[in-house]
């Protein structure tokens, strides 16, 4: 028996989503009416997660190897992805209390300097310089031209 | 006819005229830089369509749809790296080409290739839509949710990969439609008490989270220096005027090519990445001289322009007609024009046919605009194409988050897109594919709404299903386009093995 990637995601289908799903659905209030009613497709789809999670652990697991091999990443190349989703959860975060200008010019910098693989003052300044125009330009688009409530 | 006349002539005014261009130019660029993706290009042009009327905001997507298809050709030209992945055979014959010191040559073949196959793809378009939407109006519930089963089945059956995965793609986007208000009976659904997620997910969060975020993660991670060829700056311009007599010379290759273009983008789940691709070996296949394909031929290049081109036509046959979209850029046209209150299908052409002409007299002009654009901004596609991505990428990351944000102006649809965004990115990294999610989630509402009303309609029985005959016959078609999905993708697999040994 192999445990490949595949064969754990659909055990962790099986397992995990589709049963917890379908337990969640049965909140569901089915009013008389209707002769499907509400929960109905939402259980469909917990059962369909149950029921092709099982047959792919059995084929993944007993059946032919998948050809296919995904490049992984290096881990500077983790660790870059990693900055960009924590600052991204934290631009969010901070948005109604920071402001939109300071808040996405901040994080315009900083992904700029994620891409960026010298950091000299020169490069910093002209990033910082980027980033405040760009987000000006679009902070002028989209409150004065669409009236957009920016926070 | 006359109303497609007077569209044109509305297209033309300078507004509109001015969206195309942009569209078109834009939709080159984001096609152009490996990457950066037509999904990605669509996506991030949304929230600015929401303070445009209907027609300019189609026209402006559509041209943006028809410019990300054909730039894949510029870099898949010059740099041996296709820009889309429906300008992965373009390499095969185009790079070898621009090898050999005959980069112009391979630009024009290509770039005429795709205009000569998109506008034949509008030409069945604009003779096929209307009486297929004719005929669409006798469609009732339970045709209805055959359709929607027919498309789920076709988009797993022939997307490619493992079929079972996408089926529990198809499962997870159900699921996740159902989140939010009943759309027959308004009872909430796995809300889990958060009161925002009454009206359900909402689209622009849903589209951006899914498609545009892994592949920005994605490309945050990866260096990204791109050489662009310095005999590349040499190209003139008077070499990318397009040569009529190339459509006699290769009259077969075009016919066949811009064939298998429109069918498989009249299919669900193929598109201009497969038409290329099977158009490539079947002109190669049908060839006298097999040997000279991957050396720079002619062939080559027109077998996989005029392919993916065509397929844009194909793909907006069953997209206006039954609501029915075919890949990943047809469903986000169709969530857009759903966030402006217009719901694609038949009724379309009956209350909304400036639109449907809009999207006619676009994909002629679009088109043409591509040929202009493509030969005289040649030089700033190839400059383009060595632009630093560190300036590009932190500008469409603020474009996603204010795309998600606009739609309800709220942050809550900025978190719900990054959590979707991080699960689309472990997703595709476990091997996963994103479209039969995406295509779930589109169609949910018509699949359970026609099932529901035609139970209801008929006392509980789901008799009808198999014995209405439309709804039948969708059922068989749907059984029949798993089985052709696993031949053809046996017979591609097959093909590619024996290519590399």
């Amino acid at each position: 028996m192999r445990l490949n990637k595949s064969n754990m995601v659909a055990l962790a289908m099986v397992a995990g989503g589709g049963a917890i799903f379908y337990y969640i659905t049965k909140s569901i209030t089915d009013l008389s009416f209707d002769a499907l009613g509400a929960s109905f497709f939402p259980k469909i789809a917990a059962l369909g997660l149950m029921l092709f999670g099982t047959i792919l652990f059995i084929t993944s697991t007993w059946g032919k190897q998948d050809q296919k091999k995904e490049t992984g990443y290096t881990f500077q190349e983790s660790m870059k992805i990693l900055c960009f989703l924590v600052f991204l959860f934290l631009y969010v975060l901070c948005l109604p209390t920071v402001g939109f200008l300071l808040a996405t010019t901040l994080l315009m910098l900083i992904i700029f300097l994620i891409l960026s693989d010298r950091w000299t003052l020169v490069h910093i300044g002209g990033a910082l310089l980027f980033s405040i125009l760009c987000t000006y330009v679009l902070w002028y688009v989209f409150t004065k031209q669409f009236d957009l409530i920016l926070p | 006819m006359d109303m497609l006349g007077q569209v044109i002539i509305q297209t033309m005014k300078p507004l509109s005229l001015f969206l195309l261009f942009i569209g078109v130019w834009g939709g080159m660029i984001f096609g152009a830089i490996p990457g950066l993706t037509a999904v990605m290009a669509i996506t991030i042009a949304l929230p600015f369509t929401f303070f445009l009327p209907p027609v300019e905001s189609i026209t402006l997507l559509v041209g943006i749809y028809i410019g990300s298809i054909s730039g894949g050709f510029i870099s898949a030209t010059l740099i041996n790296m296709p820009g889309t992945p429906s300008s992965v055979a373009t390499t095969f014959d185009a790079y070898p080409m621009a090898q050999k010191g005959k980069a112009g040559e391979a630009l024009r073949l290509a770039l005429f290739s795709s205009v000569a196959g998109g506008l034949a793809g509008t030409g069945v378009l604009i003779g096929v839509a209307p009486f297929i939407a004719w005929q669409a109006l006798k469609l009732g519930p339970f045709e209805y949710f055959s359709l929607g089963v027919f498309t789920y089945l076709c988009v797993c059956g022939l997307l490619g990969g493992n079929f079972w995965k996408n089926m529990i793609g198809i499962c997870i986007g159900l699921f996740l439609a159902c989140i939010g208000a009943d759309n027959v009976t308004s009872v909430s659904r796995l809300t889990f008490g958060f009161t925002q997620l009454e009206g359900g997910i909402a689209l622009l969060p849903f589209m951006i989270g899914l498609f545009v975020m892994p592949q920005l993660i994605d490309d945050i991670s990866r260096k990204a220096a791109v050489i662009v060829p310095l005999e590349a700056n040499n190209i003139r311009i008077k070499e990318l005027f397009p040569r009529l007599g190339v459509l006699l010379k290769y009259k077969f290759a075009y016919i066949v090519s811009y064939l298998i273009g429109l069918f498989t983008g009249i299919l669900p789940g193929i598109g201009g990445t497969t038409a290329n691709v099977i158009s490539y070996q079947v002109i190669k296949s049908s060839s006298k001289h097999p040997e000279k394909f991957g050396t720079g031929i002619d062939e080559g290049i027109i077998a996989s322009e005029t392919a993916n081109n065509a397929s844009v036509g194909g793909a907006f046959v069953p997209f206006l007609t039954l609501g029915i979209p075919g890949d990943a850029i047809t469903a986000i046209l169709l969530g857009a024009l759903m966030i402006q209150g217009i719901q694609p299908g038949p009724l379309l052409f009956q209350n909304n046919p400036d639109l449907v002409y809009a999207v006619f007299a676009t994909n002629i002009l679009g088109n043409i605009v591509m040929l202009i654009i493509g030969i005289f901004m040649i030089k700033f596609f190839i400059r383009i194409l060595s632009f630093p991505k560190k300036y590009l990428l932190p500008l469409i990351t603020v474009f996603c988050l204010l795309g998600a944000f606009s739609g309800n102006n709220r942050l809550f649809d900025v978190f719900v897109m990054l959590l979707l965004g991080l699960f689309g990115f472990f997703w595709k990294k476990l091997g996963f594919p994103l479209l039969p999610i995406l295509i779930a989630y589109i169609l949910e509402p018509i699949v359970e709404k026609g099932l529901r009303e035609g139970v209801s309609m008929s006392g509980g029985s789901f008799l009808p299903l198999i014995t209405r005959p439309i709804s039948l016959t969708f059922l068989i078609l749907s059984g029949l386009a798993v089985l052709a999905g696993i031949f053809l993708h046996r017979s591609l697999q097959g093909r590619a093995n024996a290519a590399k040994s």
